[in-house]
Formats: structure tokens, sequence, C-alpha cells
């Protein structure tokens, strides 16, 4: 069964909507902030924030925030009525969840905007029914833990009634997310899927991938030879996903098509990837099957992390060579390094991101590159957006526990 | 479609205890050895004695025989993998500062650690993706499992779920536990070594979602939509085997797991299925976090009972997965 996306969501460090992201990524200058805490570090490190007005706090924590503001726009761009919803999935990508309303303090600084409902507990206060109540540790009787609310508190908003499953496959979520919508919808679960993800600024995980050493205290540069980590970003991503013949059935307009997705995993370390990248080049494979040829872009995982982005890269190259084609002739992008490591949200970032490259012909440039490096087997766009030569489009996801997850997208016919 | 079998099911289970002993209910050199487990979290430790349970292996094992490891999959629920070291690691970073925190347990700080070490262990390849609504997680993975296996995504796959309640069983009585079943694709794989024959049969899985309004009452036609396609997962009239129906939730859902069990009995009586021992209704405290109803289908499970299992959060997640005692075993399972 064929998988088409209908709506596309998208609030991020350039702000609500997916017009705004992809002047965002066209800009290819976006730096990041100071963090609103200082994570028991000597200096605030770098966030991608996303801008206060655009994180609206309605009664969750700030990821749930800007899931809401992302799937709002996802719905309403895939024309889905509240009757479309009733037995529509959800499918939501998240690493932390509400993790702020477990960080006391959180949202004093620069994330203000959430500040008001920063506190713990405050994910109670608009209620989503019986069991909401204050928050997640030890302060009420009868609630679960805030963190992995966000998929109840989406469902509740839009009266989305179908499957529903919060993927919290690390850094891979929100590819997996995708992945898993599609699932439901190829095995007659559901006909419309909404597959998100987010993830906002969280003291402790800042603070950790400072202690293992992958922040870069600079910025996030992931085709850089001096690239020194990854910078973390908050934001939210949303596609409206829907059999073919459901949208040909409502007449919307179809933005993508999913081509094919593979699932892996390295099975070799908790943080770091396997270095033969075998499993992810595996996943890759199965993903490329679903295409005619070289897709004409590779919307990547990269985050700056030298390792990482090394053997993806080559992975991703050797799948696209064992299916005739040749590295070289993929435009390589790594939007990380103007919106940083949305960690849940990257995977769907990463395929809203593929559907506007589709949509617009056209491959942003990569940001923050002074020294180019010479170790990518791919193209890699530089200074200017790059024409697609082909239109179908790879996006990568990779996570901690060497969990892999690869789309392909193309053009609707 | 493709026949999913249970091959093996574990668990471990921490239960309320009234003789006042304050010892630790889980002994983990008992179940995994006296080495390789010291910078694992608690519900890492769970999570891998009941999949070692359900494998019938030990930990220091070499992978499964039995299946390709590209061909082996893991999804594992939790809902609180996270919880007490995000708290302990809060505590460092806005006290003594970052070098507080030891390297050793940073990776505890990730939901799908549990799940990802279990894939290390086993060598699974397929995937492990971890889900983690709360209550619903660990029967999701079940569902999961199915899905993945009927897309051919895998052929045997372990579904689980641990959990570590939060500290003084969180004031809601919650408690400790993991469960595993493995689950393998009939005339694909023959489970994994030490898999003698199926223990049961999967007639599938469904998750809705199902928020009480205003006045915490279900909207009725939502309710007898869900409950309609739950009792579609009933074996089909005709069959010898009335089915039991097990509906859990946490105290306090259990007015709305009742609704729901009321809602699935009618369902199944309109379809013509007795339901066994009707009038033993009622609903299931959930009190293992997101393992909860993963440790009700055991039971069933274990004996090849035809069963409905239902997972039910107070947010409004509903799981369900359907059993029914195993095929003859056939060639395919050999």
């Amino acid at each position: 069964m064929t998988v088409v996306v209908t709506g596309l969501g998208a609030v991020s460090c350039f702000g609500s909507g997916t017009g705004a992201l992809w002047e965002g990524l066209l800009g290819a200058s976006r730096r990041p902030d100071p963090a609103p805490d200082v994570c028991g570090l000597p200096a605030r490190p770098h966030l991608y924030a996303v801008p206060d007005g655009d994180a609206p706090a309605r009664g969750t924590g700030r990821t749930g925030a800007l899931l809401a503001t992302a799937v709002a726009e996802a719905v309403a761009e895939a024309g889905l009525s509240a009757g479309d919803l009733l037995d529509a999935g959800l499918t939501v990508g998240t690493s932390l969840g509400d993790i702020d309303l477990s960080e006391p303090g959180v949202g004093a600084g620069a994330a203000a905007g959430a500040g008001a409902d920063a506190r713990p507990g405050a994910g109670a206060a608009a209620g989503t029914g019986p069991g909401t109540g204050p928050g997640p540790f030890g302060d009420a009787v009868g609630v679960p833990p805030a963190t992995h609310r966000v998929a109840a508190s989406l469902a509740t908003r839009f009266g989305i009634g179908g499957p529903g499953q919060t993927l919290s496959t690390a850094c891979s979520a929100g590819a997996y997310a995708v992945g898993w919508g599609a699932e439901l919808i190829e095995t007659g679960q559901a006909d419309v899927v909404v597959a998100c993800g987010g993830d906002a600024f969280s003291r402790v995980a800042v603070g950790t991938l400072q202690r293992f050493g992958l922040l870069d205290g600079e910025c996030c540069r992931p085709f850089d030879t001096g690239r020194a980590g990854m910078v973390t970003g908050e934001g939210a991503a949303a596609l409206v996903l829907e059999s073919a013949e459901s949208a040909r059935r409502r007449g919307r307009p179809v933005h993508a098509v999913l081509a094919g997705h593979g699932w892996s995993c390295d099975a070799h370390h908790p943080m770091a990837p396997e270095p033969s990248g075998e499993q992810l080049r595996r996943s890759a494979a199965r993903a490329l099957a679903g295409i005619d040829g070289t897709p004409g872009a590779a919307v990547l995982h990269r985050a700056g992390v030298a390792v990482n982005d090394t053997v993806e890269a080559a992975a991703i190259s050797a799948a696209v060579e064992a299916a005739g084609g040749s590295g070289g002739d993929v435009l390589g992008y790594a939007p990380k390094a103007v919106m940083g490591h949305t960690a849940g949200a990257a995977g769907v970032f990463g395929c809203v991101i593929a559907a506007l490259v589709l949509r617009h012909g056209l491959v942003p440039p990569n940001a923050h590159v002074t020294d180019l490096d010479p170790d990518c087997p791919l193209t890699v766009p530089l200074d200017r957006p790059a024409p697609l030569a082909r239109p179908s489009v790879l996006v990568s996801g990779t996570g901690f526990g060497g969990n892999n997850a690869v789309l392909t997208w193309r053009a609707a016919a | 479609m493709t026949a999913v079998l249970i091959t093996g099911v574990g668990a471990v289970a921490e239960e309320p205890r009234t003789d006042g002993d304050p010892g630790p209910w889980f002994d983990p050199a008992a179940h995994l050895g006296r080495r390789g487990w010291k910078y694992f979290t608690p519900a890492t430790r769970y999570l891998l004695a009941a999949a070692n349970e359900a494998l019938g292996r030990r930990h220091d094992d070499p992978p499964p025989a039995g299946v390709a490891a590209e061909r082996f999959g893991v999804v594992t629920g939790t809902q609180y993998a996270i919880a007490r070291v995000h708290r302990r690691m809060d505590t460092v970073l806005t006290g003594e500062g970052v070098h507080g925190i030891s390297p050793a347990e940073v990776p505890g700080f990730s939901m799908n650690t549990p799940g990802s070490q279990l894939a290390i262990s086993t060598g699974a390849r397929a995937f492990s993706v971890t889900l983690t609504n709360p209550v619903t997680a660990g029967l999701e993975a079940v569902q999961f499992a199915v899905t993945a296996l009927r897309t051919g995504r895998a052929d045997v796959v372990v579904a689980a779920a641990a959990d570590q309640a939060p500290e003084d069983h969180g004031a809601r009585g919650e408690y400790d536990a993991a469960a595993a079943v493995v689950l393998s694709a009939g005339g694909r794989a023959s489970g994994t070594a030490g898999a003698t024959r199926p223990l049961a049969t999967v007639t599938g899985g469904i998750s809705r979602f199902l928020p009480p309004g205003p006045a915490g009452d279900l909207a009725p036609a939502a309710l007898d939509r869900s409950a309609a396609r739950v009792a579609a997962l009933a074996p089909s009239p005709g069959g010898t085997d009335a089915v039991r129906l097990l509906v859990g939730a946490p105290p306090a859902a259990a007015p709305h797991a009742a609704a729901v069990r009321d809602a699935v009995a009618e369902a199944l009586a309109d379809r013509g299925v007795p339901v066994r021992d009707a009038d033993a209704g009622g609903t299931r405290p959930a009190r293992h976090c997101a393992v909860s109803g993963l440790l009700d289908l055991i039971g069933p499970a274990r004996a090849g009972e035809t069963a409905l299992v239902l997972s039910i959060s107070e947010l409004g997640h509903l799981t369900a997965i359907g059993i029914h005692r195993a095929d003859p075993v056939g060639p395919e399972f050999i």
C-alpha cells in the first residue's frame, strides 16, 4: 500500500511554520543562543532555541506545546476534519517528552515563554481529564510522570482516537515514529496517521552530553573539519501520513510519497555506533530498494560528532553504490548546522525537509563550513542552494543504542 | 496472514509485602550471574532477567540460535526507565556541577537503554524500539511486534517491558517488574533454540485512544467503536473456547476500565462469543507500571488459553491483545 504525505508542520529555532523553516534553511546562517540554564557547567552552553512566542504553553510542558503547534499546522494543511481524526493514528517520537516539568527552575531565562509552566506539576493546569494532576515526582496521587504524557495530551487536544504510540529510540525516535506510522497504514490499522516528534531544552540532557564530550562549544558545524560535537536544538515537526487511496478520496494534494524505509540495530554499544556501519548500510539498502536509481539528495542525521558523521556518510554511500549509483551523485545535507540536534524531533524534521526539498527542487546550502570535511563521499552543497537533479530524497536517523532508521521519499507523480 | 506464535514467556515482579522485610526483592546475581550488570539500571536488570527466561538462555550465553541476528528484533515498553537517574543527575548538576556525574551512569539517562542492552546481549539487529506511553507501553510492545512480524521486518521478536517504580511506590501503589514474550512468525522461523513448541497463537493487537470527558465518563460512540474493534480480535464464534477477558488499569482509572470491560463483553456477546467466567467480571489493578498488561498476558499465554487482554491508562490509551491456544504444530514449526 502506498503511503503519502498530505500535511506538514514545524516549529524550530526559526519560529513557527514550514515556511519559516525553509527560509531559515536557505539562509544558512543561524547560530545558537545561550541556553536558559548553566547546566552545571562553567558557562552557559549553546542551544538553538525556539523563540518564546512560538512555544506557547497550553497546559503542557514545553515539548507538548511545541508538538501541538506543529501538529496543528500539519492537520490544517491536510484538511483533516474532526471526523477524519476519530480513527486516525498518532505516532510521537520524543527522547524526553515534557522533561522541563521535572527540572525546577528551567525556563527562567531565555525560555521565559515556558517559564510559567516550567515548575513541577504545572502540566496539570489545563487538565486532560481524570488522572491529570500535579506532576511527576511525588507530589500527587494518581498521576503518571509528566515526561511521556505528550502523546495523550496531543490525542486529547486534537481528538485523535486511533492507534497511538510514543517511540523513544533516542535520537532516531522521529525517524521511527514516521516509519511506524507508515506500518500502521500499510497493515490497515489506520488510513491516516499524524506522525510527529518533539523535544525541548533539558538541563540534564545538555549537562550529560557535555560530560561525555559530545558538545561543540562554538556552533554545530557537521561538514567542517573543526567540528567538535553536536549542539542541541529545540523543536517539533509533524507529518500527516495517509494511504494514497485516502488522499485521493479526500481530494488532497500529495507533498511526497514514501518509497521505502528500513530499520536496524547495531546491537553494539549503548552510546557509540558500530564502526563498520554495516547495520545502517543495511537499513539504507532496504529504503533505497523503493526508488529507481540514485536519490537526488540525502538529509543526513549528521550532527557534528566526527565518528558518527563518518560512519553515516560511508554507510549511505556504500548502500547507494551497491544499488548501482555513486555517492558523489547524492547531495548531502546536514540541517543540524542551523537548527541544532532536536533529538526525538530530528527524524521528523528530516522528513519534513525532504518534502520541502522535493517541493522546491532545491537543496539548501550547508552552513558553517570553513574547511570542508574531505572524507565525505557525498557531494556537499555550499554557499547557495543546489538544484535537485532527481526527485527523490533519503532521510537517515541514528541514535544511542545503534538504533537506525532510513526512509526514502519521492515526488508525487 | 502470517500466524504469530508465542514461543516463550518470562517475568520478574515485585509484589506488595506485608511481612515488613525491607530487603531487596530482586537478586541480580541469581538472574544474571556474578558479573556484567554492575552499571545497568535496575529496570535494565529486570528486563534482561525476564527476557532471558523467555528465551531460555542465561545472561552470559551467546546470542540465541535458531534465528539470524538480522531477523531478530526487540521492542520494549517502559515509562519510568530514566526517572530516578534523571532526578539524581539534576540534583548533582544543580548542586556540585557536571563533574559530579559519573560517565558510567550516563547511558542510564536514555529511555532506550534497557532495550538497547537487551539487543546488545541477544545480538538483535532487526530493530530495537522502545515505547513509552504510560501503562500501556508493555502491551503495545506486543502489538508492535505482531505488526513487524506481519510486515516481514523480523522473524522472531522479543516483546518486553520493564519499569522501576518511583520511590515509595509512587504514592499510588506501583511496583517494579519486567516481563517478556518471544513471538515468532509461523512458517518463517522455528523460534529460538530451546522453544520446543508454541504456547499460544496471537490473533492480533490494537490500540485506541479513549479520553475521559470532563465528567470522567467515556463518549458512548467512541467506546462502542473501540469495543467492537477489540471484540474482533477474539477467535470467530463457533469454536469451543470461551474467551477470558482480562482488563487492567491503574486504580484511578478503574471506573473507566469497567466501562470498557462491559462494552467489550457486550460486543463479544453480539458476535456470539461466550466470555469465560463472565460472572467473575471486574477489572484488575495495574500495579506494575508499563509492565502490567504484559504480566496479565503471560498467564493465559503460558496456559494456552483463549483470552483478550486489555491495558488502559488514566489518560485514555487502550491496548488489547488477543490470543488463543496454539495452532497444531505444523511442519513449519520444527
